[in-house]
């Protein structure tokens, strides 16, 4: 029996957001006021909050951010474990393991995922049941010769047949888009055309040669296979970029749409573990702006 | 350039190649826009002359003004409801009216809300469908049992839903890569669906809804001859071809699109149909649908 209780806590309750708040700011060392809820609070109004409470006081606490997404044409919840914290008079107690087994039981949906750490990432994997999916990337380089490029690098469509998402999870992109703004206002950009969504945010990148601009797609939406790369043309007209950058998890269908990919050994990889659903042999259409940390 | 190329390029190209496939057309208007004084007034003297050249009504899909999106522009336009259903009423005199459906996620009227195979809620769709269809039969306006889909969003919940509530004629398949999505897409693949071939889709025993394709867009270009090529590049058989062609009420252009009607009439013998003749006689595919529900 643990001393620790594990409560769900209320954001709309204003002590507990300051209870959440002080604790994350205390472990992370930061001044944040109102990023962590900014960065976790879906409009489906679903993600939980999950602390570890020592008598009256919170000693540790996960976030799970719940996320809708659509699996084969129905709509499903999977929450994404993000922002762990312990107090440090706490730590080396379990409070971690406790936390994530509480969630198992008490979390309605179809999965839990992550994007751990190398400290998180093998706890994850050993001791709590995760199983892991690799990511892969790709850069389009397209400072020269853009169309030649992308060109090369993107999947000629023919019908839409060769892009299918059956047995796929897909997140909402809109929703990915709205939680994102409430973050970074106009560093997200996105792009539309013929009922296809392509969005994301430059970033700079130091390398041997100098540093490097890239667009960084956060997810695409793909209604019209045959009409994306229209899109891709038009990131690159109104961007000053050096490449642009797809990393996504390994078995996502999005792969057909390129022609290329690569490991992404050094990114975080994708972990889950099943709830309601299982998802051994469904692919992940998750994108790099689903983590928390995009 | 593009113009003296196309016109040099059309000098020497025959000008009834469409002839031989014996086309039955009939114009449908994605009609978005009625609270519009100045686009209502071009949409209604287009439906005169329309039926002067071809003794047909074509049909004005409407987005009731349930819909998110219309009702706040409708306000901002101060609008009213009243009005709008006056609109129709005229409307309905020069061409039949049916139901054009544009749904959103968590009813938020965003371009990034659009409901798509691909970003989608059956509960937001059914909600805002049935609000819709209550909206017609509230005002006593008919749909004619004519839907169309906006966005060109078409799934196996939507189809059903219509076929629920008794539509007959759904003009939102296309074999045009700009209009079909995943699922239509799939479903005139998997059927061998020609282009221009009128097909039946079954929900459950005695259900279902014809689907008369939608075959292109009608262009806005002063060359008629577009058109032909256009058609041209999706034939993938030598049938007869039934279907519409579409344009918004906000985008029509008016003159060309007439002097391509008159073109169309005069050298490809193309017969501009009500709805209901665009029906083909015999032999019509039917499509088997396992749905949810």
């Amino acid at each position: 029996m643990s001393i620790y209780d594990i409560k769900k806590l209320d954001i709309k309750n204003k002590n507990s957001k300051i209870e959440i708040t002080n604790l994350i700011n205390e472990v992370y060392v930061r001044k944040y006021k109102n990023k962590i809820f900014l960065n976790t609070y879906t409009r489906n109004q679903k993600t939980v909050y999950l602390g570890a409470y020592l008598k009256n006081e919170l000693v540790a606490l996960n976030i799970f951010i719940a996320h809708e997404l659509i699996f084969n044409n129905k709509n499903i919840i999977a929450y994404q474990s993000c922002w762990s914290a312990t107090s440090k008079n706490h730590r080396k107690k379990g409070l971690f393991s406790l936390i994530i087994n509480s969630a198992k039981k008490l979390l309605d949906g179809a999965f839990i995922f992550g994007f751990p750490n190398h400290n998180s990432g093998p706890i994850f994997l050993n001791k709590l049941g995760f199983r892991k999916i690799d990511l892969a990337k790709v850069n389009i380089p397209v400072k020269f010769f853009p169309n030649f490029f992308l060109g090369y690098y993107l999947q000629t469509i023919i019908g839409n047949n060769k892009f299918s998402v059956k047995n796929c999870f897909i997140p909402i992109e809109s929703e990915l888009i709205d939680l994102k703004k409430n973050e970074y206002n106009d560093k997200i950009k996105t792009f539309s055309s013929y009922n296809n969504i392509i969005w994301g945010k430059i970033k700079k990148k130091q390398t041997k040669i100098g540093t490097l601009s890239f667009f960084c797609i956060g997810g695409i939406q793909v209604n019209k296979p045959k009409l994306l790369a229209p899109l891709f043309k038009e990131i690159v007209k109104s961007e000053n970029i050096d490449f642009i950058q797809v990393i996504a998890s390994e078995n996502s269908s999005l792969w057909s749409l390129f022609r290329i990919k690569t490991p992404a050994p050094k990114t975080e990889p994708l972990i889950i573990y099943d709830l309601k659903t299982n998802t051994t042999n469904s692919r992940f259409n998750f994108i790099n702006g689903i983590k928390d940390v995009f | 350039m593009k113009n003296i190329l196309k016109k040099t390029y059309y000098r020497f190209t025959k000008k009834d190649q469409l002839k031989s496939y014996n086309i039955k057309l009939s114009y449908i208007f994605h009609t978005e826009k009625i609270y519009d004084d100045d686009l209502f007034d071009q949409l209604m003297r287009f439906c005169k002359s329309y039926f002067e050249f071809t003794n047909v009504k074509p049909i004005c899909a409407i987005i009731p003004p349930t819909n998110a999106l219309l009702k706040k522009e409708m306000m901002v336009n101060n609008f009213s409801e009243e009005e709008f259903i006056n609109r129709v009423n005229k409307l309905s005199n020069f061409a039949d009216i049916g139901y054009h459906g544009h749904f959103y996620l968590n009813n938020k009227p965003t371009y990034f809300n659009a409901i798509h195979c691909n970003s989608y809620k059956k509960s937001d769709l059914t909600e805002q469908f049935i609000n819709d269809i209550n909206w017609f039969d509230k005002n006593k306006i008919s749909h004619n049992n004519i839907y169309s889909a906006g966005w060109w969003f078409m799934n196996q919940d939507l189809i059903a839903l219509l076929v629920k509530y008794g539509f007959q004629f759904d003009f939102s398949f296309s074999k045009s890569p700009y209009f079909y999505n995943q699922f239509s897409n799939k479903i005139l693949n998997l059927n061998k669906i020609k282009f221009g071939e009128n097909f039946e889709v079954q929900i459950a025993k005695n259900k279902k809804i014809t689907c008369i394709q939608n075959l292109i867009g009608f262009h806005s270009s002063k060359f008629p001859e577009d058109f032909d090529r256009n058609i041209m590049k999706l034939i993938d058989s030598k049938n007869n071809i039934i279907g519409v062609v579409n344009s918004h009420d906000y985008d029509l252009s008016y003159e060309n699109t007439l002097n391509c009607i008159k073109y169309q009439i005069k050298f490809n013998k193309v017969k501009f149909c009500s709805y209901q003749d665009l029906l083909s006689e015999n032999n019509i595919k039917l499509i088997k649908l396992i749905t949810s529900d």
